[in-house]
């Protein structure tokens, strides 16, 4: 994918603190990119320096190969929903929707076109006349999405638009900016501390820490093969064990609890392997060994420490021997008869990430 | 937005901006928030700095520099008269605003919805109605011949009618009556900051409706009392009007000596003094009264 | 219990009485004031033996009081204007502009409440004189919004911060230029506290006193300098009649303020 937007070493602090640290991206044009990462990471800085609310300190912002810094943010062309529906209090919802094609000076048979067509995308074409203070949460950040997208922005900007939504409501919205992004192929640039929402959403994912990027990649990637310790505890849960590679002519990792995994194309060197809850079937130790001694990959042997029904999985949390815990998710109907204190063999079903 | 020329200034452009220094120019204005406050900053400069500064010059350098001005004040029996009066009005005022305002905040504390707002409403109103105006009318009232000693008489209470006007009863009748407001006001809100079981969990403990009071109720009470009793002593020190309605020859009080020093006398150097005297005076309250309570914490706004 | 009226027993009726008094001590003048300005007695006798409109003609009559009063409504209005739009520009700049040191730029312009207004008077007084700016209409307005500034900045720094900045921002990505933003979002969406703003700083100019005294001379003076010169002089129903003018007027506005403020919650 070429570049369309490039952010090239951008940074900004302010006074002694640096909220951005020389970041650099690559966006292509129709993407969906989800900033993700903790408050104060820097996210939504950077979001507000691309809208042009923040000037950067230094660092350039490219649009298709023009510098955007120059530009006043009112003239960008940059649609922009926020954490708080900043509709006009004083206007009705198709006046909010109508009101950046007036500042563009549309004419009124294309803006009375376009208001239709952008009602109908957000299916509020009941609502037209009311006042915002009467429409719900998740109404009234639909008519700011309508408002953002209504002059064919070149890009859509997203500032956790669905943080102060409750969660049924949530999941609505994501799947509806979902189908608007497929029908407008806008460019979409999301910010958020959901990293559940952002495997919903997005084409990739830009892992922020501490006001620099730790990752940049597909959601897949992201998850499977996190670049680092953060990005691996901040997407999903993980276990981590550390692990040696003990012979270069077979690959293989040994696990400090005294087990061995086979690894194929692994760096010689320690580090530490990473695994998901659900890289393991649990195994209660008085039986089916047979399958444990067939088992090709690793075992690792622990203790139950505690189990949790959650409804579709079970948690359990094992204790190793070395004294590390490990956190598994099971099918409950696979483990009906685990109850905690029981030895269980932990059998890997994946070749674990091993982190750099 | 919103930076000042130095953060603008370290952004690096890669070549010419492609939209010309005009949008540049024009995208900074549109950003110079701060440059708002200029004309707000000017009038300050102009209407209060300069001014202020001003007087403080006049005040040792007139008629020759040095502080003769403040030695003659704090020196004359005269002068000392008037600091005095000014003290002792300011005194008895915010002694007896307390009295009086503390029942009432009380009062409002504790009724219903229409009751406390009718009576917040009045005293709100005799707040921003015309100072000027009701003083007259306290003149007219207070007169030995007025409604209020012919009240008085009327009742059998008194057989001569009482001097209640050019002399401290006088003021201290007008300037209590103007000053209540500025009392009532933080002893309310002060009170309806209290939280409701402290009171009842002092009554389980055992105490009774005056142990009650003494130890729980008006302790809470003090950081009103003292904002307010502040307050009212600090701007009866400075009062003008009043003072010169209602007092006397001999209740001279600071503002009056200073605008006669001023106005009549052209002695400009000596009431540029006893102006700066009173300014001290009243910053130093201030200082104080910021120290423990910041009104401005609130107040600060920011993304 | 000590804050609640139903078990405060008989200290109820003492702090019933207090309010009772207290309420007629703070209306009593007022009042007095009014009927007095009906009163036929030209030696300001209460009660009146008659009543009637006779003063109020006088006033009419009168071309000194007329003008006095016509003078208030023009500096009123002027001082009221500056006050507001000087205070509107600082507020944004306090509550919008990442400004190092606002803090001391508030209390700055908060500071000329705090001072006596002896003082500002004698030493605007001690300006004016140099730069021939007493007995002007620029000096009245100047002098009046100065005192106004402090309380146009507190009410407008308030409707500023009770309003998300990120409406004026969205309203900017919209393409509106950052003063269009702000003349169709920011200052309608604050437009209560900026017609507040209005009232009370023409308030604050309609019963300024002590700084017009100084300022006053034979070309311009306000309705209360009139007031108190004519009191000092001699004291006619017709003092009643302005005073009851000036109250009247305050009054209106003040309820025009109260009823804004409660359509706006």
């Amino acid at each position: 994918m070429t570049a369309w937007l490039s952010i090239d070493a951008l940074s900004k602090s302010f006074g002694q603190s640096i909220a951005v640290r020389d970041v650099s991206l690559e966006i292509g044009r129709g993407e969906f990119v989800t900033f993700l990462g903790p408050s104060g990471s820097g996210k939504s800085t950077l979001l507000y320096m691309i809208a042009g609310l923040e000037t950067p300190s230094t660092g350039d912002i490219r649009l298709a190969g023009d510098s955007l810094l120059p530009v006043a943010p009112n003239l960008r062309n940059i649609g922009m929903v926020f954490q708080r529906y900043t509709l006009i209090p004083h206007l009705t919802v198709a006046e909010n929707i109508a009101f950046p094609m007036k500042m563009r000076k549309w004419d009124r048979q294309r803006q009375k076109r376009r208001l239709e067509e952008m009602l109908a995308l957000v299916r509020l074409e009941e609502f037209a006349d009311r006042r915002p203070n009467a429409l719900s949460g998740g109404q009234q950040q639909r008519v700011a999405l309508a408002r953002a997208l209504a002059y064919e922005p070149e890009m859509l900007l997203m500032d956790e638009p669905l943080a102060a939504l409750d969660q049924s409501l949530k999941l609505d919205l994501q799947r509806e900016i979902r189908r608007i992004h497929d029908s407008t192929g806008a460019t979409i640039l999301y910010v958020t501390h959901d990293q559940e929402e952002a495997m919903r959403l997005s084409d990739r994912i830009a892992v922020f820490h501490n006001g620099t990027v730790e990752q940049f990649a597909t959601p897949g990637e992201i998850y499977q093969k996190p670049g680092s310790a953060f990005v691996a505890g901040f997407v999903g849960h993980s276990n981590l064990l550390p692990a040696e590679m003990f012979d270069e002519a077979h690959p293989a990792v040994a696990l400090a609890g005294g087990d061995s995994t086979g690894t194929p194309g692994l760096q010689p060197g320690k580090g530490a392997a990473l695994f998901r809850p659900e890289d393991f079937t649990v195994l209660r130790s008085d039986t089916g060994t047979a399958a444990l001694t067939a088992a090709q990959t690793g075992t690792i042997t622990g203790t139950i420490t505690d189990i949790v029904f959650l409804g579709p999985v079970v948690e359990i949390l094992v204790r190793l021997a070395s004294g590390a815990r490990i956190l598994v998710r099971q099918a409950p109907d696979l483990t009906a008869d685990l109850r905690p204190g029981d030895q269980v063999s932990l059998r890997i079903l994946r070749q674990p990430w091993i982190l750099p | 937005m919103q930076t000042g020329p130095d953060k603008t200034r370290s952004v690096q452009l890669p070549g010419p901006a492609p939209r010309g220094w005009r949008a540049a120019l024009r995208a900074r204005l549109e950003g110079a928030t701060a440059t708002l406050a200029i004309p707000a900053l000017l009038l300050v400069l102009f209407f209060f700095l300069l001014p202020v500064a001003l007087l403080l010059a006049r005040s040792i350098l007139e008629p020759e520099a040095g502080l003769g001005n403040y030695a003659e004040l704090l020196q004359s029996g005269a002068y000392r008269t008037v600091l005095l009066n000014t003290f002792t009005i300011a005194s008895v005022v915010t002694v007896v605003t307390v009295l009086i305002g503390f029942p009432v905040a009380w009062l409002i504390a504790v009724s219903n919805r229409f009751w406390g707002m009718a009576l917040l409403g009045l005293i709100f109103i005799s707040m921003w109605t015309s100072l000027l105006t009701r003083s007259f009318a306290w003149l007219i009232l207070l007169q030995s011949n007025g409604v209020i000693n012919r009240m008085l008489k009327g009742l059998g209470l008194i057989s001569e009618p009482l001097s209640l006007v050019n002399n401290m009863t006088g003021v201290v009748i007008g300037m209590t009556y103007i000053l209540l407001p500025f009392v009532i006001f933080p002893l309310l809100s002060t009170m309806r900051a209290i939280e409701p079981g402290l009171l009842r969990a002092a009554a389980l403990c055992g105490a009774n409706r005056w142990q009650c009071f003494l130890h729980v109720f008006l302790p809470a009470c003090v950081p009103g009392i003292a904002a307010g009793a502040l307050m009212v002593f600090v701007m009866s020190l400075g009062y003008f009007i009043t003072p010169v309605m209602l007092g006397g020859s001999s209740t001279m009080m600071l503002a009056e000596l200073i605008v006669h020093l001023v106005q009549s006398l052209l002695r400009w150097g000596l009431g540029a003094a006893a102006a700066f005297i009173l300014f001290a005076i009243t910053l130093a309250a201030y200082a104080l009264q910021l120290r423990l309570f910041d009104p401005l914490r609130s107040a600060k706004g920011g993304r | 219990m000590l804050l609640d009226f139903r078990h405060l027993g008989a200290l109820r009726w003492v702090l019933v009485a207090i309010g009772l008094l207290v309420a007629g001590f703070l209306l009593l003048p007022v009042v007095f004031i009014v009927l007095l300005s009906f009163g036929s007695s030209r030696w300001l006798i209460f009660p009146p033996p008659g009543w009637t409109l006779k003063w109020y003609e006088a006033f009419f009559a009168d071309p000194g009081w007329f003008a006095a009063l016509g003078a208030s409504l023009r500096v009123g209005l002027a001082a009221a204007v500056i006050a507001v739009v000087f205070g509107l520009g600082a507020a944004l700049a306090m509550s919008r502009g990442r400004l190092r040191g606002a803090w001391w730029l508030h209390m700055l312009l908060l500071m000329p409440m705090v001072l006596p207004v002896v003082v500002l008077a004698v030493g605007i007084y001690s300006l004016a004189l140099r730069a021939g700016l007493n007995d002007t209409f620029i000096g009245f307005v100047l002098s009046h919004a100065i005192v106004a500034l402090p309380f146009t900045v507190i009410i407008l720094v308030n409707g500023l911060n009770s309003f998300d900045p990120s409406l004026e921002d969205a309203a900017v990505l919209c393409g509106a230029s950052r003063w269009r933003a702000r003349l169709h979002v920011t200052f309608p969406s604050i437009r209560l506290s900026i017609i507040t703003a209005v009232i009370f700083a023409f308030l604050i100019s309609w019963d300024e006193i002590v700084i017009s005294i100084f300022m006053a001379g034979p070309n311009l003076q306000t309705l209360p300098v009139k007031l108190w010169t004519t009191l000092r002089q001699d004291l006619t129903p017709v003092i009643a009649v302005a005073s009851t003018m000036v109250l009247a007027f305050s009054l209106i506005l003040l309820l025009i303020a109260a009823i804004l403020t409660r359509r706006g919650r």
